[in-house]
């Protein structure tokens, strides 16, 4: 196995220890830091080149949202990796009960293509800030952010801990035949599965950020152009290429009706009349994702754009109307600027429609009418919920971020990626003395010793009768 | 297992009923939506963690606790809303029996079900889809588990095993070190995930430490083992012959006396056991307690750190800075200094393994944690559509900046 070696070496610096203290991972995070500053430009450029991410779009999502989480952690490592105190029993008081957060060893960091930078940094962020090593195998599909990654990082990280491993699916199986101590992946569901049958081998935790159909319900009762234009914004940022986009909208006929020169409306204010020249578009990370996405531009009926230009790999900002459930648009994650629109007949159809399908990363609802969103959030299962808005909960860091079913396992953001990448570990520390205490545990077993050993671990229930 | 009374009621149901009543205690708190820190965007929104059922679980036991390893994930399960499916262990076929009976008649059939069988069923109901799966056993089938589970994205907690060491450093109370390790060891006839393996200390005081297991197993069982009510047996013929063999070899300086008919096996103390005996290659699971010595603090951390995570680690020591050291040189599930077992008590720290010992953990809080989805939920209004405003294309770097 290629990658022997350099997981050998990493677990050796893993055991030297040097990972461990707080000024060793403060310095590691400040490096970082100092990578989102001096490559800046690099990355958008690098990101224009990949997918023609803007530039708008590249400083949000890559650099001033990773520089969020980096701060967030330097300003809370040192409260996070303190022993967490507990309650304690009667039997335990002169005894210290804590919760100790333990690095698991040497972690593995697989990222996917459409945020290249954000979906490995941000990950790794809570490894070193746990105490971890860790390798880094960004997506191939992104090759000049890949390229980027390869060459700089390792001038700023230590390489004794954390290495960039490059290449395809043939290395990335290579590299899961390794024992990893934590797998941490975001990609899409079928590898998400083939990454926890490797890890499985090791008895390796792993967590799994995927995908799935995002669901946009719209009520009936809505300002209609506030609607269109958070939707457009989620739908079209990154060219569609968002795993919590809104996948597809569900709203009754009249609201299809009224919301189409509403998003024509939004569209045209964000890109102008040709999208195709707005610096503020994307384009298709490659030619089989444009091809992919072409063929679903055959579902329901074209209502706003529906351009496309291969040599580009452009697509235009689609609506498509009227669309059926049995569509080939409906049959997969979209990933791409077309938004399929479904006409249910009520909110209880929608909600139906829904739970009828696995469970997505997220769901939306829009109304007004704070019932109607509420009975959305209580009445459906996703990784998280977001109400009259798109998107915007990624923005907090103090929300937890993962999916649920076929959408992920484990969670992330903030204080989350910290303890993802720590192991908690109960601890007990005993007293020597006292030892009479003890007696009632020790056989010969009596029911008087029973008695005794159920009045001091006993919890009474409230409300139950007591003599004290 | 022939669990005595006292003994079952204590270490079965005792912890039952208080795990029972603490969820029924909890729950509201446990359940209610937590609000968390909104940043200028989300200041006028409503964010929170909702806590929601997964949906329906499955719960595989173990036959060395076969009551409490079911009933545990069972009241965790329950208090997080989901619907259950409960896999007791064939192995402890009687307790099997008896939770396939009684469940039923408590609990809502069409939403709790019990059901029984060996490797063939579980193969088979390992290939339904369940939204998580909490599994307790050896480590080879906790790989078998998370395979399965892989195949529908299934979260898993697997609570496996491994040696848990047990470091007796020279500045120690030896007497007292001694009773409350021979405690943690023999119970259940060291049948228990978290007994301590194996013993780890200096060879000068090897013989003392002998000397005073030997003395507490009077205490406890009496001059005859064997006719004791409180010392168990072996689950079955099986893992008889197993333990038997790990002590080929060995130098058996207490103990040793087994009883095929009635699955029995004294308790029994080896001495100056070398690291690459068969011994020390497996969890024992049974009355066997090896001493491997070791020079020094170091030469022990050395000597766990080059085996697989354990479930549990001890150290007993006077001294304060060695156990700080031990603990944070080391990584275990979880540990207890200065006695054994008893952090497993504790309803507030979190149970589990890690590496080849587990993965995730359960107990009180930990349970509802387990079996419950985090849903991160974010409530906006759909006026005020100027501060959106900033977000919107066309961009330019002059909004990024505010």
């Amino acid at each position: 196995n290629p990658y022997v070696g350099l997981v050998s070496h990493l677990r050796a610096s893993w055991l030297s220890g040097k990972t461990r203290p707080l000024e060793y991972r403060v310095a590691q995070l400040e490096a970082l830091g100092r990578f989102l500053d001096d490559k800046k430009e690099e990355i958008l450029e690098a990101t224009e080149l990949d997918m023609g991410k803007p530039s708008f779009e590249a400083f949000f999502s890559e650099i001033l949202l990773c520089k969020n989480e980096l701060n967030v952690t330097l300003n809370n490592l040192s409260n996070w990796m303190k022993d967490e105190h507990v309650d304690k029993n009667l039997v335990m008081q002169l005894d210290s009960v804590f919760i100790r957060k333990d690095p698991y060893g040497v972690v593995l960091i697989i990222a996917p293509w459409n945020y290249p930078i954000h979906l490995f940094l941000v990950p790794l962020i809570g490894a070193i800030a746990a105490g971890n090593c860790a390798i880094i195998k960004p997506s191939e599909i992104s090759k000049n952010t890949e390229r980027l990654v390869a060459e700089t990082l390792s001038c700023y990280l230590d390489n004794d801990c954390f290495a960039v491993v490059t290449g395809g699916v043939p290395e990335t199986t290579r590299l899961l035949e390794n024992k990893f101590d934590y797998i941490f992946f975001t990609g899409t569901s079928p590898v998400g599965r083939i990454v926890m049958t490797a890890a499985a081998k090791h008895l390796t935790p792993v967590t799994l950020e995927l995908g799935g159909k995002n669901p946009c319900y719209v009520s009936d009762t809505c300002n209609v152009t506030n609607v269109a234009r958070r939707v457009a914004w989620g739908r079209f940022f990154n060219a569609g290429q968002t795993c919590i986009a809104p996948d597809y909208l569900l709203c009754t006929i009249e609201m299809q009706e009224k919301l189409m020169p509403a998003l024509r409306e939004a569209i045209t204010e964000f890109f102008g009349h040709n999208p195709r020249e707005s610096p503020d578009f994307g384009r298709i990370v490659s030619d089989k994702q444009f091809q992919r996405l072409r063929v679903l531009l055959g579902s329901g009926r074209v209502a706003i754009g529906g351009q496309t230009d291969e040599a580009e790999r452009y697509i235009a900002p689609t609506v498509l109307a009227d669309v059926l459930p049995s569509d080939p648009i409906m049959q997969e994650e979209v990933f791409g600027p077309i938004l399929p629109i479904v006409v249910i007949a009520n909110m209880e159809e929608a909600i139906d429609f829904i739970n009828a399908r696995p469970q997505p990363l997220a769901v939306y609802a829009f109304s007004c009418d704070s019932k109607i969103v509420n009975q959305v959030l209580e009445r459906t299962s996703s990784g998280a919920f977001c109400g009259n808005d798109t998107l915007m909960h990624v923005t907090l860091t103090s929300l937890p971020f993962g999916g649920i079913g076929n959408s992920g396992l484990g969670k992330y953001h903030g204080k989350f990626t910290f303890d993802t990448f720590s192991h908690h570990r109960g601890c007990l520390h005993r007293n020597m003395g006292l030892e009479t205490l003890n007696a009632p545990r020790y056989p010969p077993y009596t029911q008087q010793k029973l008695g005794l050993l159920t009045t001091t671990f006993e919890v009474k229930r409230r409300g139950t009768c007591t003599l004290l | 297992l022939l669990q005595s009374g006292p003994n079952a009621y204590s270490h079965e149901v005792l912890g039952v009923l208080r795990e029972l009543i603490l969820a029924m205690e909890k729950l509201p708190s446990w359940a209610a939506p937590q609000p968390v820190k909104k940043n200028l965007l989300t200041v006028r929104d409503e964010a929170y963690i909702g806590y929601e059922p997964l949906g329906v679980v499955l719960v595989i036991g173990a036959w060395n606790y076969p009551f409490v390893l079911v009933m545990q994930p069972l009241i965790g399960a329950i208090a997080a809303g989901n619907a259950v499916v409960v896999k007791p262990s064939e192995v402890s076929e009687n307790t099997a029996r008896l939770v396939a009976e009684l469940l039923p008649q408590y609990l809502d059939k069409d939403l709790y079900a019990v059901v029984t069988g060996g490797v063939p069923e579980t193969t088979e109901l390992l290939t339904q889809r369940f939204d998580h799966i909490l599994y307790t056993g050896n480590t080879a089938v906790g790989r078998i588990v998370m395979a399965a589970a892989a195949k529908h994205l299934t979260p898993v907690t697997l609570e496996l095993g491994g040696k848990s060491p047990c470091y007796i450093d020279k500045d120690c109370d030896l007497a007292v070190a001694c009773r409350r390790i021979t405690w943690g060891k023999y119970m259940n006839c060291g049948q228990t995930c978290i007994a301590p393996d194996y013993i780890l200390c200096d060879p000068s005081i090897q013989s003392k430490v002998v000397e005073n297991i030997k003395a507490t197993l009077k205490e406890f069982y009496g001059e005859d083992v064997k006719s004791s009510p409180d010392y168990e047996r072996i689950v079955n013929q099986r893992h008889f012959k197993r333990i038997l063999g790990l002590l080929e070899g060995q130098k058996i300086a207490h103990g040793g006396e087994t009883d095929e008919a009635s699955c029995f096996i004294a308790p029994t103390i080896l001495t100056d056991v070398s690291p690459e005996s068969k011994v020390m290659e497996e969890e024992i699971f049974g009355p066997v307690l090896p001493i491997v010595t070791v020079k020094s603090v170091e030469e022990a951390i050395e000597f766990i750190n080059l085996r697989e995570k354990p479930l549990a680690l001890y150290v007993f020591s006077n001294n304060k800075q060695l156990i700080r050291r031990v603990i944070a040189e080391t990584s275990s599930g979880g540990m207890t200094a200065n006695d054994v077992i008893m952090h497993s008590v504790v309803p507030d720290l979190p149970f589990g393994g890690v590496g080849h010992s587990g993965m995730g953990a359960y107990h009180g809080r930990y349970s509802f944690e387990t079996f419950s989805h985090r849903r991160a939920c974010l409530v906006k209004d759909l006026r005020w559509e100027v501060v959106n405003r900033l977000r919107y294309p066309p961009g330019s770097m002059e909004t990024v900046r505010l």
